[in-house]
């Protein structure tokens, strides 16, 4: 039996498993907080009962994490030249050579409270990103749970933009459907089923012609970008078994976000420029595209979770025996930074986001699961994935920890007799100076973040260009409190089985405070992050 | 044409290159940390080889910045605005000289023992070459000696001397009496003022106090400020066949004792230390404010300050000579304020500046 088939496969936390099945899935659900927290704790007893023995681990650990940033840097400044690369090529007289009049794009754009305005932009800039609209249809995704204000919205923008592209339809996804989790996962997949009927199947377009994009609702496509993904999809050999992945640009209000969120948008993107150039490490994330027909084999969107823009990669991984993969496509999309109508109300917000995607974890247990029952994977490969799965969150909630808070840890609690020795006097120099080297690639990020920005809009001076660069030195300050925090406290969530439920980020542009006021209300009373 | 991601290839060759380079890097890191270092690394000696040989290092802090601190006669490093611990490395296992230098100041010595992967600290006391004095006078001038309006300052240095209670009641019905005697600028029902002058001086009188009672107990002296150290003198001042002696005691656990209570590497602490083997004629000592490890006393040769760390040789510093002091009659010295020495010399009243 195909493991697409198994009742293992759309399985969302252990609670929906029974007997072994249940405890095997549980424990793996577990693995990512031990490890965290067996870590820091070791450290810390460490510090305490060994500090010798601690700061040789802190002191390799200080190298590993140097060695590895410059090794991640390398891969960035590549990824960086491919993408402007990228920009500057004509896709659309590249995709001349080819035959894709048959391609059509499916646009699905989710929205729960977003405003006109935002979702207006969004889909002009479908527009300006492709020279034939006529091959996009748009699926504009409502919940039911929002009302008719969202109805309206969705009305007036099909009557604004519809008669510009081959179909738009609006689908509404209904409250409180049994084993559903509200969220952008139910409603994407509901709104493919829909749109599969109501557009595909009524207009018999084949499946194998049309490229499934999932964007968030404030994506704002490049020029180009559906030419790009399309260019990708019809040169890719085994075209149906590999998604596509666009790189995840802020600039949407970059310049007006504060620079806590500048970084840790930024932080986000370079992360996944690094993974464009380690196309194997690569899951989806975020806005990505996936042909139709894989959609449809696998079942679209899981909708019992939060992370469904990672997990329908990890789906296809074990439905198709690992045979499955993403392919980079190195072209930007670009969306919002964090920004609310205030700083702290900004900060609470990254925190959250944050954690929601490190709640990625989740994939965790899932895979492992799946490749305890999928005997089809080879051994060789089940052992890299998992190794780069727990690696991954592993890193994100330890490594700045133990950076930037636990290097000094021996010196504070390893007694006297440790601070009278050369290692203990030695340990802050050689952390220090470890950690400037590891610093110094911050100037690397810079240059790359500044080249990707949109033109200065004129109410700003020279000044706050300046800020753009200074912005960095907040590095450390966020990848603890905006890192390895929010990624600890999804993992420690995770392995006391606390689940997270989907928590929409609020999006707000300069200049619509009472749009975000509103729409901040009425999310107290849909409560969607809670379960 | 597009660009395509770097080759797995090559990319598993900068894996191999980095993981390799990680590899090398972690026993070099580590033996450097743990102080090893190469020797008989030069040119005429490079081709018979080197060796890797453990090293110790010291470290010295002073608080002052632009302090030169010399190891064996050769200049080490100095202190700065941003770094007032050095920490000396590179040291074979032996004995140092260590001397620190400040312009206009004595210069500070001490032989420390260096071992292997250890670090020897010390916290040298440097006081002025000339200890700058400044008399506190009755009368600021003339013209107020002729209106018989007493200087304010000397109101206070006399009640400083003359209470022998930490009460602010006793404390304010001195300065009362005094205000009653003199002309004054100034009334003292603040009771701030006469507070802030009763802390200043608790130690010094509560020391004096117990000293003067010749028993023959242990007589508790004063605690330092984290109240963790006592200075206690030990037997009488009247036995003229055994010596009183002036300990520190520390009272904290054995783990965490002070550096001047180790002997050597923060290995073999004890809580009790002796200051002085022959404390005939102390007459009063307290803690030098600032500081738990320097102790300030009179004897009948006059007021000094000295060390606790006993490490050869412990630095002792005379600040006032009862020898010339004027009107014949004892010294005595109180801290005020807690930052500055304030000497009664007969009937005289100066600020002493010695740091």
């Amino acid at each position: 039996m195909s493991y697409r088939n198994s009742p293992f496969f759309h399985v969302g936390r252990a609670s929906e498993l029974k007997g072994r099945d249940r405890a095997l899935y549980r424990f793996f659900e577990m693995v990512p907080g031990l490890l965290a927290w067996g870590t820091i704790l070791g450290t810390i007893i460490l510090s305490r009962f060994a500090p010798t023995a601690a700061a040789i681990f802190i002191i390799i650990f200080d190298l590993y994490w140097l060695i590895k940033t410059i090794y991640l840097s390398m891969h960035l400044r590549r990824n960086w030249r491919r993408v402007r690369h990228n920009l500057k090529l004509n896709w659309t007289e590249m995709l001349s050579t080819l035959k894709y009049d048959h391609i059509y794009h499916m646009v699905i754009l989710p929205f729960y409270g977003e405003s006109e305005d935002l979702l207006s932009k969004s889909i002009q800039a479908l527009i300006d990103g492709t020279t034939d609209t006529k091959k996009i249809m748009i699926v504009l995704a409502a919940e039911e749970r929002r009302g008719e204000e969202a109805q309206q919205v969705a009305h007036h923008l099909k009557n604004k933009f519809e008669h510009l592209f081959s179909h738009f339809i609006i689908t509404t996804h209904p409250k409180d459907t049994p084993g559903e989790m509200p969220g952008k996962g139910s409603n994407i997949t509901h709104a493919a089923r829909d749109a599969k009927v109501r557009i595909l199947d009524a207009h018999h377009i084949p499946y194998e012609d049309v490229i499934v994009s999932a964007l968030d609702s404030d994506t704002v496509v490049y020029p180009q970008y559906f030419a790009c993904v399309t260019w990708h999809f019809l040169t890719t050999e085994d075209r149906f078994r590999a998604s596509y992945q666009p790189i995840p640009l802020y600039n949407n209000n970059m310049w007006e976000s504060p620079a806590l969120s500048r970084v840790v948008a930024s932080s986000g993107t370079f992360w996944q420029m690094v993974q464009q150039e380690r196309p194997e490490k690569l899951a989806t994330f975020s806005s990505h595209s996936i042909p139709f027909k894989t959609l449809d084999d696998i079942g679209y969107w899981q909708v019992n979770m939060v992370s469904e823009d990672s997990r329908i990669f990890w789906n296809a991984y074990l439905a198709y025996d690992s045979n499955y993969r993403v392919v980079p496509i190195s072209y930007p999309v670009s969306m919002d930074a964090n920004l609310a109508p205030t700083f702290l109300e900004t900060l609470k917000n990254i925190y959250k986001q944050q954690r929601r995607w490190a709640w990625g974890s989740e994939n965790v247990p899932y895979t492992l699961f799946g490749f305890v029952k999928n005997k089809a994977i080879p051994m060789r490969r089940k052992i890299r994935i998992a190794f780069i799965q727990l690696e991954g969150f592993w890193s994100l909630a330890t490594n700045p920890i133990m950076i930037f808070l636990l290097g000094w840890l021996p010196l504070l609690i390893g007694g006297k007799m440790f601070n009278g020795t050369v290692l203990s006097y030695n340990l802050p120099f050689i952390t220090r100076n470890l950690m400037i080297l590891a610093m110094s690639g911050l100037i690397a990020s810079s240059i790359i973040f500044i080249s990707f920005l949109p033109k200065r809009p004129e109410k700003y001076t020279k000044r706050r260009h300046l800020y753009m660069v200074l912005q960095w030195a907040f590095v450390p300050l966020t990848i603890v409190i905006f890192g390895a925090l929010p990624g600890l406290d999804a993992e420690t969530r995770l392995m006391l089985g606390k689940y997270m439920g989907f928590w929409v980020t609020p999006k707000f542009r300069a200049g619509a405070e009472k749009d975000f006021e509103k729409r901040i209300n009425d999310d107290q009373e849909g409560e969607l992050n809670k379960q | 044409m597009e660009q395509k991601p770097m080759s797995y290839k090559k990319r598993l060759f900068f894996f191999g290159f980095f993981t390799l380079l990680f590899l090398i890097l972690i026993p070099v890191v580590l033996l450097y940390s743990m102080g090893y270092r190469l020797t008989n690394l030069s040119l005429s000696n490079f081709t018979n080889g080197f060796t890797v040989s453990p090293t110790g290092g010291a470290y010295v802090f002073y608080s002052k910045p632009g302090a030169n601190i010399f190891v064996d006669d050769k200049f080490a490093d100095s202190t700065t605005f941003f770094k007032r611990g050095v920490f000396i490395e590179n040291l074979k296992a032996g004995s140092y000289n260590i001397r620190v230098e400040y312009p206009d100041f004595k210069s500070w010595h001490k032989t420390l023992l260096v071992e292997n992967q250890h670090v020897v600290e010390s916290y040298p006391f440097l006081i002025r070459n000339e200890i700058a004095t400044t008399s506190i006078f009755k009368f600021n001038s003339v013209s107020e000696m002729n209106d018989g309006v007493v200087n304010d300052e000397y109101i206070k240095t006399i009640a400083l001397f003359t209470v022998a209670t930490t009460s602010n009641q006793n404390l304010i019905q001195n300065l009362n009496q005094l205000n009653e005697k003199f002309t004054t600028k100034n009334n003292y029902s603040d009771t701030n003022v006469v507070t802030e002058y009763a802390t200043s001086t608790k130690k010094t009188i509560s020391s004096l106090s117990t000293l003067n009672q010749n028993d023959d107990k242990e007589t508790i002296k004063v605690l330092d400020a984290r109240g963790d150290i006592q200075i206690v003198l030990v037997g009488t001042t009247t036995n003229p066949f055994v010596h009183p002696s002036l300990e520190a005691r520390y009272k904290g656990s054995i783990d965490n004792a002070p550096l001047t209570f180790c002997l050597s590497g923060n290995l073999n602490c004890t809580n009790k230390i002796t200051l002085l083997n022959d404390a005939s004629g102390l007459e009063t000592a307290s803690f030098y404010f600032g500081r738990a490890d320097v102790f300030i006393y009179i004897n009948k040769s006059g007021i000094f300050v000295s060390e606790f760390d006993s490490r050869s040789p412990r630095n002792t510093y005379q600040i006032i000579s009862n020898e010339n002091h004027v009107g014949g009659k004892a010294l005595d010295f109180r801290i005020k304020d807690g930052q500055s020495i304030v000497v009664k010399d007969g009937d005289a009243y100066y600020n002493a500046l010695i740091q």
